[in-house]
């Protein structure tokens, strides 16, 4: 599923609680992947709280709504919006160093964008309907651009790979999510923002009703917007700039449940693989002719996922134990092409593809199953089985594929399963998700326990299962695959800890924590892990990866406010007298 | 060799008559300002431009010498260990035909036992400034723009003047700096221990003004400017300001850390350091900068203090209005609510009095990990409606040895007002001065006992011996003085004709018993003086016109 792919995507995919921002594969910073969101097909939503209510008679802090969202992690900095104060703080890892710099009007999404020379960050004002663009150089040196003009109502950016256009758009999940969206309205305005040029410019288009998701064709020559019409293709390297040339329909039903679409488009933007709840076809739509075919398996399609390089799709059936191998390489397949795999004597229900690209995680959390598989791709593709400690819920691989995290369930008793299903979807005002929801494939018969485990891949060494205060919420893998970090957050009863776990040595630190966490991931380029916290004043722990020492900053704008009077240049940007 | 002074109305009278004569002749005898120095007196003669020196010597002898400083007295104050005293003198601006040569401001030092005092002109200043605050560590003074009437018409209250009085005069010239300031007034000045910080071990001077702090680095004047830390969000439109701040120097395992409390918010803000270098990792700036973390604890502070504690060390925060303490993790933010019997608004730390840590014995106490004890109660009277009675010890550790952060009550049923430390040999000590209250206490901390002593009514004023063997009570302005010494608890009284203004026990050579010196601020000053051991009558000695000799 595409939320369980974030969690291998260690080397940059956000995992943003307010599912407002995405940055390519290719940032270098990294975000977490959280399992308590399950069920948002944006792959966006977060988890946090599994209760309510109960206030301690002396709480440690009493805290009001924080004003910062969720940060977005570049390769030396975090990046946290203020929409109250309007202002941008970004946090050096490696020094703790805080900065802030005005944005527009209430600043609130914020993306990364891609860079080989520079930190850099792209922030959606939603009042001022303008864009920011910050680029921080190697020698600290601040600059800032504004895009005016900029489509309103935009809650999401996504950036292209490659780190020249970002998109502001309106994701109608996030909305429905939120009880906010206007029934009348198709928020099909988007606005491609051409961060090379100088200074950056945007365009707004108008792409199908009701977008759910965004592309990119991985040279940054195209834009796709998947919506309720279908696949609307925007041409980037068009002259005169960006124009929608295509819609492409994604199937021949008008009255088809466009919700019920779990839509994929391969990274060279050529094609798009939708996966339905309860069909057992594979459509493949090819976004250059329009094309529509489609594969049939076995029995209803429970998974689908893509290699990052968009080469190969695994769709899993459940109900058979079979998987299905796609190549896309060339293009749609015939399919006499697809390799069909049984795995024989489990239950196999989702996958997830390694960064290698290689390697596919495949496990059911709709049955209490102590178990994965782990299938190896090629020629003739191999499958063995590795024994956890405790049900599966969620399989987070290591970029190398040699080890893993897993996150264990367990089965609900019947009242919790129904509150569960009765608050399904959604994330919290505060960064915390609602409880579990089921996947369209996947029924979430297991809910979060209060364990995780360190799976090795590689050799046969057993897993290592480490008990957690409260269910875990997030995690964040290293791109060297060595560390990674899960996060617990339970408000009801002020329970927050950072868990930092070792490769290959299965060691486990825990770091209690002062606030919730609300996102964890890695400075890559800092070596140091993050756990920003819901507070007031805006907090984050770092942990250096190398001795796991954690350190905290809190008040990014008072700390933005320190002055070393040597300096010739101010935190701020200014020069001082 | 005395020259007597007459009173106000006399001098008036003998104006017409005395030509040129000094002023010293014709200015009244107030009530002067007294240090104790240890062996001496110091008595700040304003009016003459001297300090006077009182030293006790055998058979109850006083002699009196006198100690010429500079012109216009504005402030004076004992270093912290009690051995010198700093005068501050505003100096002379001579006009046409001014008998009186120009002096510029200075500082005058006088060291107890030494003859000579070190008096250090400030050349630098046309403007004297009156505020004085004086390094702990002996090396450095700093002077600030004082208030009332020593201010000048135009005045920039940033102004600092930095004299390094660890050297002879005139070997260190001051520095003149102005704090860099978003508004701020200096309020508090803080001298640091040697901090451990990115760039090495250094002191630094914190200044609090009424809306931030300013760090800087003093070892070293050339040293770049301060670095200036914000307490107000920018978006907050209140203005916060700073109420006191602890230090903790750094040990092996982690760097310095301050903290401070807020007069106007409920958060307590942390500052740890980090250095501040350039992409080749050379020294930026000062070379380092502070990290800042806010921490709510429900109400506001009403004192902090860095403890160890089983779990490492912490920041102590009491918030009486919660009933509570907040124990800080200055690492993670963490924190922890500590209930507590009553809203104590003071704390401090007596582990050093107690000699081994959390009151255990040695064999239950790790050695390497040794935790505080703490003495709370409520001294501040500002807030004395909400306060309760007595005072408390909170074990910080050791749940071997006592319970996890206990808290034991002393049953002192006043309301405590102040503190009062007792040195060596009787530092586990400590004397309870209650509020409004006819009684005081002795506690004693390994014990944790409180020995109540009685007095007739509330008035009365104490004095603990600096050489620690005993406390004094006396009534300001009364004919009351009573020794109570620490051994045995028992209190005497002294027979005094005069009233009494001030109660010093001063040491003597060796060999000599110490000397209590009773002041009389009447007939010129007068004092009475006792054997400080065997306090008999028979042997005492009585002076009066201590200020009417020896014009300047």
């Amino acid at each position: 599923m595409i939320l369980f792919a974030a969690g291998s995507a260690c080397a940059g995919v956000g995992a943003s609680e307010s599912g407002g921002s995405s940055a390519s594969p290719s940032a270098t910073g990294a975000g977490g992947s959280s399992v308590n969101g399950l069920g948002n097909a944006s792959g966006s939503a977060t988890g946090g709280s599994t209760g309510t209510g109960g206030v301690s008679s002396l709480p440690p802090e009493t805290e009001v709504e924080s004003s910062y969202e969720v940060p977005i992690a570049t390769g030396r900095y975090i990046w946290v919006a203020n929409p109250d104060s309007g202002r941008v703080a970004y946090v050096a890892g490696a020094t703790l160093e805080v900065h802030t710099v005005d944005a527009g009007n209430a600043p609130t999404y914020i993306a990364a964008v891609p860079s080989s020379t520079d930190d850099a960050v792209v922030v959606l004002n939603v009042l001022s309907n303008d864009a920011t663009v910050l680029r921080v150089a190697s020698d600290g040196t601040l600059s800032k651009d504004t895009v005016s003009d900029v489509a309103p109502g935009g809650n999401a950016l996504t950036v292209s790979p490659g780190g020249r256009w970002a998109m502001a758009w309106t994701n109608v999940q996030a909305l429905q999510s939120t009880a906010t969206m206007d029934q009348l309205r198709g928020y099909q305005a988007v606005t491609l923002i051409d961060l090379a040029a100088q200074p950056p410019s945007g365009t707004i288009l108008s792409v199908g009703f009701r977008p759910v998701d965004v592309a990119y064709a991985a040279d940054d020559s195209a834009a796709f917007a998947v919506t309720q019409d279908g696949v609307s293709v925007i041409d980037l390297a068009a002259a005169g700039g960006p124009r929608v040339t295509a819609n492409v329909a994604l199937t021949t039903d008008l009255n088809e449940d466009a919700d019920t679409r779990d839509v994929s488009i391969t990274p060279n933007g050529r094609l798009a693989l939708v996966r339905r709840q309860g069909s057992a076809d594979v459509d493949i739509a090819d976004l250059t002719t329009g094309t529509l075919s489609s594969i049939t398996l076995s029995g209803a399609v429970t998974d689908l996922d893509l290699t990052a390089d968009g080469a190969t799709a695994v769709a899993v059936v459940r109900d058979t134990s079979e998987v299905a191998i796609i190549p896309l390489g060339a293009g749609a397949p015939d399919p006499a092409q697809v390799q069909h795999v049984t795995i024989t004597g489990e239950t196999v229900g989702s996958a997830s593809i390694a960064a290698d690209g290689k390697t596919v995680l495949l496990y059911t959390n709709a049955v209490a199953a102590e178990r994965l598989t782990v299938l190896t791709l090629g020629t003739s593709p191999t499958f063995r089985v590795v024994r956890v400690h405790a049900p599966v819920l969620a399989v987070f691989a290591t970029p190398d594929a040699s080890n893993a995290v897993v996150f264990h369930g367990e089965s609900p008793p019947p009242a919790t399963m129904t509150a569960t299903t009765a608050s399904a979807g959604g994330t919290r005002a505060d960064g915390g998700a609602p409880p579990s929801t089921a996947d369209a494939g996947t029924p979430a018969s297991q809910v979060p326990s209060r364990a995780f485990s360190l799976v090795p891949l590689a050799g046969n060494l057993p897993a290592a299962i480490q008990e957690t205060d409260v269910p875990p919420q997030a995690v964040a893998i290293t791109p060297a695959g060595d560390r990674v970090l899960v996060t617990e957050r339970d408000d009801t009863n002020n329970v927050f800890g950072l868990y930092v776990g070792q490769f290959p040595s299965l060691q486990i630190q825990k770091i209690t924590l002062a606030s919730p966490p609300i996102s964890v991931g890695v400075l890559a380029t800092a070596n140091e892990g993050y756990v920003a916290q819901k507070n007031a004043e805006g907090r984050i722990t770092f942990v250096a990866l190398d001795g796991g020492q954690p350190r905290t900053v809190t008040g990014f704008e008072i700390g933005a406010g320190v002055v070393d009077w040597a300096q010739s240049v101010h935190a701020d940007g200014g020069v001082n007298p | 060799m005395s020259r007597s002074r007459v009173w106000g109305p006399l001098c008036a009278l003998a104006l017409a008559g005395c030509g040129g004569r000094s002023s010293f002749w014709s200015a009244p005898v107030g009530s002067p300002l007294t240090f104790s120095l240890g062996s001496e007196l110091a008595v700040v003669d304003t009016s003459a431009d001297r300090v006077v020196v009182l030293t006790p010597g055998a058979d109850q002898t006083l002699t009196t010498t006198a100690v010429p400083v500079g012109v216009d007295i504005l402030n004076a104050a004992t270093s912290p260990d009690g051995k010198k005293l700093f005068v501050v003198s505003g100096g002379h601006r001579a006009q046409l035909g001014d008998p009186l040569p120009t002096e510029p401001p200075s500082i005058t030092v006088i060291t107890d036992g030494v003859a000579e005092p070190q008096r250090y002109d400030l050349k630098e200043l046309t403007e004297p400034l009156a505020g004085l605050a004086i390094d702990p560590g002996g090396q450095w003074v700093v002077l600030y723009p004082g208030t009332g009437s020593s201010q000048p018409y135009v005045e920039n209250p940033n102004e600092l003047l930095v004299v390094d009085v660890s050297k002879a005069p005139g070997v260190v010239p001051p520095v003149v700096h102005t704090l860099m300031s978003f508004g701020g007034h200096p309020q508090r000045f803080t001298f640091t221990p040697p901090l451990a910080l990115p760039i090495g071990v250094h002191p630094l001077l914190i200044v609090e003004s009424d809306q931030d702090l300013s760090l800087l680095q003093l070892d070293d004047m050339s040293q770049p400017p301060e670095i200036t830390v914000p307490l107000t969000n920018g978006s907050d439109t209140r203005l916060l300001a700073p109420a006191g701040l602890v230090v903790y120097p750094g040990d092996a395992s982690s760097g310095a850390m301050v903290g401070v409390r807020l007069a106007n918010d409920t958060d307590v803000v942390t500052l740890q350091f980090v250095p501040n270098v350039d992409a080749s990792g050379n020294p930026v700036g000062n070379g380092f900068l502070p990290t800042i973390n806010l921490n709510d604890v429900g109400g506001t502070a009403s004192d902090i203090a860095f403890v160890r504690t089983d779990s490492g060390l912490r920041l102590a925060a009491l918030v009486p209005t919660r009933t509570k303490a907040t124990l800080i993790d200055p690492v993670t933010n963490l924190t922890t609510d500590v209930a507590l019997p009553a809203g104590y608004q003071n704390l401090s730390v007596v582990t050093n009095a107690l000699g081994t840590p959390s009151g255990c014995s040695t064999a239950a106490a790790s050695p390497s990990a040794p935790t505080d004890v703490a003495l709370l109660w409520n001294g501040a009277s500002g807030q004395a409606q909400t306060a309760q009675s007595g005072v408390a010890f909170w074990a910080l550790g050791q749940a071997g040895c006592q319970p996890y952060r206990s808290i034991d009550t002393v049953g002192v049923s006043d309301s405590v007002a102040q503190v009062l430390d007792v040195p060596t040999p009787n530092q586990t000590l400590k004397v309870l001065q209650t509020r409004q209250a006819a009684a005081f206490c002795i506690l004693n901390l390994p014990n944790r006992t409180a020995q109540p002593l009685e007095t007739i009514n509330d008035g009365f004023a104490l004095a603990v011996s600096p050489l620690g063997d005993q406390v004094w009570t006396f009534i300001p302005g009364g004919l009351t003085v009573v020794g109570t010494d620490f051994a045995n608890e028992l209190p005497r009284s002294l027979l005094i004709e005069r009233a009494v203004s001030g109660v010093y026990e001063l040491s003597r050579p060796a060999g000599s018993n110490p000397a209590v010196v009773v002041l009389h601020d009447q007939g010129g000053l007068g004092a009475t003086v006792y054997d400080a051991v065997t306090l008999a009558d028979s042997t005492r000695r009585l002076y009066s016109g201590l200020l009417l000799g020896d014009a300047p």
